[in-house]
């Protein structure tokens, strides 16, 4: 009977802390990692180089820690003309610089051009950040002059669109960025950041 | 000592009376056609082993076999409840916007009305509710501090709640949600973007028509379309949201059982901190979500800050909470509370703030430390006094407001000696505040016990101080 006793507490026992064990797991994991998969095919092109889709060429000038003051003064301009300018549809400072704690945020300046000579759509939501480790990083906010924001906004691109955008992205403090990938095109364009 | 017994052999055999109380719970259970699934899953009873049995033991037997029940069939009755599996339930969905806090939480432009059937969402429909529209208006009967101030009685119903907490709230907003809309709900629930990103934290990433929102991104994404959307019920942002809310409600009914486990310890922590409110208050699983009013008593500090349309502040404000209370001789005690604000933001901050503190309390000097104030006032309400004031902070700097007070009868005898308690009541919807409490004792008081007292503390849900001293 002791023995009986025995294997009924071990199991008890060993159900509380694999259940604790996995509430741990589950907990200290966030489910908010994602791996970046690598298409088969894709377009290449680094740092400062402009490369196209046939619609929208893109050029990566740039990814910095939202407390670089540079960053920081160009981020707070572009809202503040985004806020004031007439007729926008855009009401609202979007958000300081100033990361959760835990957290960072990085911002891509990418100089966006319409090379289709017609309405192309666009979403800034198609770029993806990823890190070193392979992880995926998706936007959180955009900003650029007030021409560009409003057709940010409806996701329509004019056939003479030309514009350095803003894109925020909030990452994990340690988090280092090795590539800036636009999804929107087939193939994907694949930007290095070295 | 223990062993588990299933009830037919507790027939059999049963002579006890724990184990007959035991087989009378559970047949409850097998005769209640909606509960059998309970049954079926292993519901069991535990007693003492009978070599061992005792007059004591078969009560402690008794009392755990109540304590397992009730940990298993009443939350898991509330959860069913909840979800429709015991009829339909449809729910007023409140999204409390907590950058922008108001008293309850947060600005609530955006409400969903949400009907569960069997585990899955029958039907939503959000309603996005601009603050420039002259529909859904509704009275604002109180508080004083508030109507007194502005001289307003009435708002739009997404600025309407102006409570000192939800509980007061919600009830109003049933019946004006229903005139307004001339939608009836079951209840409501309230949630903000800190529990949005909390539960995402768990469930993991959706992907949408404009990309994949996370826990990283899903506020400052659902900013952007508020901001951004051209048309006036901002298609865009509702539509996202009903790809949110069923994708998420279809990833907790398909999480794996580790991951549920996370999410109702994560959503246990959201209710203790605020983040997720529930009226009325369903049963035990949600006791403490926000449904019942709070009891106030001993001395008190409820700080109720709404912000005054300056965009999406508060995630860059950092609030903290000094307090130094001199407990005198005769029960009474003078106070000093300065309720700080670090505005971390480029613009200008504007908050309209109340502090509720004991009744009878006696404001005899406030200062401030601001680029703009007007206040204070003072009001009385049913057990409290509210003192109130409008702060502007300047960007990327720090603004306080002091209020010097006098509290009667404060201190009451213990046992062994004087006490004294003190309720700090964190708003809902506000992340964390910084938290200094010094307590000093009259002249030859020495202190037996203390609890909570000290400087920075940060506190993320209600906190309770007490000093006993003789």
């Amino acid at each position: 009977m002791n023995a009986k006793r025995g294997a009924i507490i071990g199991i008890v026992v060993v159900c509380v802390v694999g259940a604790l064990a996995a509430v741990t797991f589950v907990s200290t994991s966030p489910a908010s990692d994602i791996v970046y998969q690598e298409p088969a095919s894709a377009v290449h092109a680094s740092l400062g180089q402009t490369t196209s889709d046939g619609k929208i060429a893109l050029r990566l000038n740039e990814v910095s820690d939202g407390s670089n003051p540079a960053t920081n003064s160009t981020w707070i301009s572009l809202n503040r003309e985004a806020h004031d300018a007439p007729n926008m549809p855009v009401l609202l400072y979007c958000c300081s610089l100033n990361p959760s704690p835990g957290e960072a945020n990085l911002v891509a300046n990418i100089t966006v051009t319409n090379v289709h000579n017609a309405t192309a759509p666009f979403s800034f939501g198609d770029f993806v950040l990823v890190s070193n480790d392979g992880k995926a990083y998706y936007p959180n906010y955009v900003v650029c002059g007030s021409a560009c924001t409003a057709q940010v906004g409806t996701k329509a691109l004019n056939a003479s669109f030309a514009s350095n955008l803003y894109v925020l992205f909030s990452v994990p403090e340690s988090m280092h960025p090795a590539k800036l990938v636009w999804t929107a095109s087939d193939p994907n364009i694949i930007i290095s950041l070295t | 000592m223990l062993k588990f017994i299933d009830v037919a052999k507790s027939r059999q055999h049963g002579i006890s009376a724990s184990k007959h109380f035991c087989a009378a719970l559970v047949m409850r259970i097998q005769q209640s056609p909606k509960l059998k699934l309970l049954q079926r899953e292993g519901m069991s009873c535990i007693t003492m082993d009978n070599r061992h049995s005792s007059r004591t033991r078969r009560y402690v037997a008794v009392a755990l076999i109540i304590v397992i029940i009730a940990l298993l069939l009443i939350p898991t009755i509330d959860a069913l409840s909840v979800a429709g599996f015991l009829g339909d339930k449809t729910y007023l969905l409140i999204l409390q916007d907590n950058s922008e806090i108001r008293s309850t939480g947060g600005l609530m432009t955006v409400m969903g009305v949400l009907t569960t059937h069997n585990g899955n969402i029958a039907s939503l429909e959000y309603y996005y509710w601009n603050l420039g529209q002259q529909t859904g208006i509704v009275a604002i009967d109180g508080p004083e501090s508030f109507t007194k101030f502005f001289g307003v009685n009435a708002a739009a119903i997404s600025d309407s709640n102006v409570q000192y907490d939800f509980a007061s709230f919600a009830p109003k907003m049933h019946s004006d949600f229903y005139n307004v809309t001339g939608k009836s709900v079951d209840g409501i629930v309230a949630i903000d973007l800190t529990a949005i990103e909390a539960v995402m934290n768990v469930t993991g990433p959706i992907t949408t028509s404009d990309g994949v929102i996370t826990s990283y991104n899903v506020a400052d994404r659902l900013h952007y379309y508020a901001g951004s959307a051209e048309r006036s019920d901002k298609t865009s942002l509702t539509s996202l949201l009903s790809t949110l809310t069923h994708d998420l409600f279809q990833q907790i009914r398909d999480a794996s059982v580790p991951q549920k486990l996370a999410l109702l310890g994560t959503l246990r922590t959201l209710e203790a901190e605020k983040h997720v409110l529930l009226y009325p208050s369903e049963g035990f699983l949600f006791r403490n979500a926000g449904g019942e009013p709070e009891t106030r008593s001993g001395d008190f500090i409820s700080t109720v800050d709404i912000t005054l349309g300056t965009a999406k502040a508060d995630f860059d404000i950092n609030r903290a909470i000094d307090y130094r209370v001199e407990l005198l001789a005769d029960g009474s005690a003078v106070a000093n509370l300065t309720i700080s604000y670090a505005n971390r933001n480029f613009w200008d901050y504007d908050v309209f703030s109340t502090t509720l503190v004991p009744p009878g309390a006696e404001l005899v000097a406030a200062h401030n430390v601001t680029h703009a104030f007007k206040g204070p006032q003072v009001t009385s309400g049913e057990g409290l006094t509210a003192f109130s004031s409008r702060l502007i902070v300047a960007a990327d700097a720090n603004g306080s407001v002091t209020y010097s007070y006098k509290i009667p009868n404060i201190v009451h005898d213990s046992g062994i000696g004087h006490r004294y308690d003190l309720t700090v009541v964190k708003q809902a919807g506000v992340v964390r505040y910084g938290l200094n409490v010094s307590v000093h004792l009259p002249p030859g008081a020495k202190a037996i016990s203390t609890e909570n007292v000290g400087s920075n503390m940060v506190l993320t849900e209600d906190a309770h101080i007490s000093v006993v001293y003789r």
